[in-house]
């Protein structure tokens, strides 16, 4: 079996099965905190804090058993690595590897950021925690993470089509824009 | 035949379970913590498909350079065969049109600004990423935030 076939029979089996279970439990991992916040409800809170612990076991126990995991506990590469603007160009960090960095870097390199003292917080890390806070304003304001809306989409709810339909436009947007305007910010 | 009903919780220990195994065994490697996202895979998904185009330059991640990610398609496809099975599914009718497109492209740019979903976010902070902690802090005040929004349309009307 070639490799390609491989992945992609994995991503459409692994599909699957999350479909299959995210609409039989109506699972949502933004609605666990609305429903917190708005009638103490913690049914969903509960699948929430099961994925995160699971995943928490299970990457350890792996990883204590000799499988190769590169960057395993991560915040040691975070410690490790320094900044580095190779002459003027700055990039904003790849939207697909993880990406280590110091978040708070030394206030005699030349990074762009904010002063407090003698640590500069760089804009890097500011514009990801908004865009964060941004991620979570606007899925509540449309009733569901993407799992959720993708969930719905299949179940016949006309609103997700049109949140799917958002979705495939604005990696263009992103692409073509957007990482430009970012790169500008940061040099 | 007879209704399977899940609980959010068996849901969270399936999905977790499939998100480490993906990486471990599965080979959806070079990226870390990437089993499972809904928005770094459609963005995969699209990008494969729209650089042959000469105009358009897309990043894609080292594992979609081996083959297609295909889950943004299937995630619909499972609902959709659960919604039949279980005689759920009916076809909405659209509340407010430009509300959720506008909202589906702002999600997917915030995604990728910070590269991920609720979901990898959470796989990342598994992975040992404190930052992924200050992000996912961020995330529950932003959610607090809205809301706040969703009670006070509520009791205008």
């Amino acid at each position: 079996m070639t490799i390609a076939l491989k992945i992609a029979l994995v991503t459409a089996a692994i599909g699957i099965v999350l479909g299959f279970f995210g609409q039989r439990s109506r699972m949502c991992f933004i609605g666990g905190w609305r429903d917190f916040f708005l009638i103490r409800d913690t049914y969903l809170l509960k699948g929430f804090f099961a994925f995160l612990i699971t995943s928490a076991i299970l990457f350890f126990y792996f990883d204590a058993t000799g499988h190769y995991m590169k960057n395993y506990p991560w915040f040691e590469q975070q410690s490790a690595v320094q900044y580095e603007v190779e002459g003027d160009i700055h990039n904003f960090p790849d939207q697909c590897d993880l990406v280590y960095y110091n978040a708070v870097a030394s206030a005699d390199s030349n990074i762009k950021g904010i002063v407090i003292g003698e640590t500069v917080l760089p804009f890097e890390t500011l514009v990801m925690y908004l865009a964060a806070f941004l991620l979570g304003l606007l899925s509540t304001l449309s009733n569901g993470c993407p799992l959720r809306q993708h969930v719905m989409a299949g179940s016949g709810n006309a609103s997700a089509m049109l949140y799917l339909g958002g979705f495939y436009v604005g990696v263009v947007i992103y692409n073509l824009y957007v990482h430009e305007w970012l790169n500008l910010l940061i040099n | 035949m007879k209704k399977i009903r899940i609980s959010a919780l068996v849901f969270g220990v399936i999905a977790g379970a499939i998100g480490v195994m993906a990486q471990v065994f599965w080979s959806i490697q070079p990226p870390q913590a990437y089993g499972l996202c809904m928005v770094c895979h459609a963005k995969d998904f699209i990008n494969v498909l729209l650089n042959n185009f000469d105009w358009y330059d897309g990043a894609i991640a080292a594992v979609a350079k081996k083959g297609l990610m295909l889950t943004s398609i299937t995630v619909p496809l499972g609902a959709f065969i659960a919604a039949v099975i279980s005689k759920e599914f009916r076809l909405h009718f659209v509340e407010n049109k430009y509300a959720a497109f506008f909202l589906g492209m702002g999600v997917m740019i915030c995604g990728l600004i910070i590269s991920g979903c609720p979901m990898r976010l959470m796989l990342r902070v598994s992975y040992g990423d404190v930052s992924g902690l200050v992000m996912l802090a961020f995330m529950v005040a932003g959610i607090g935030l809205g809301t706040a929004i969703l009670k006070r349309r509520a009791q205008k009307q």
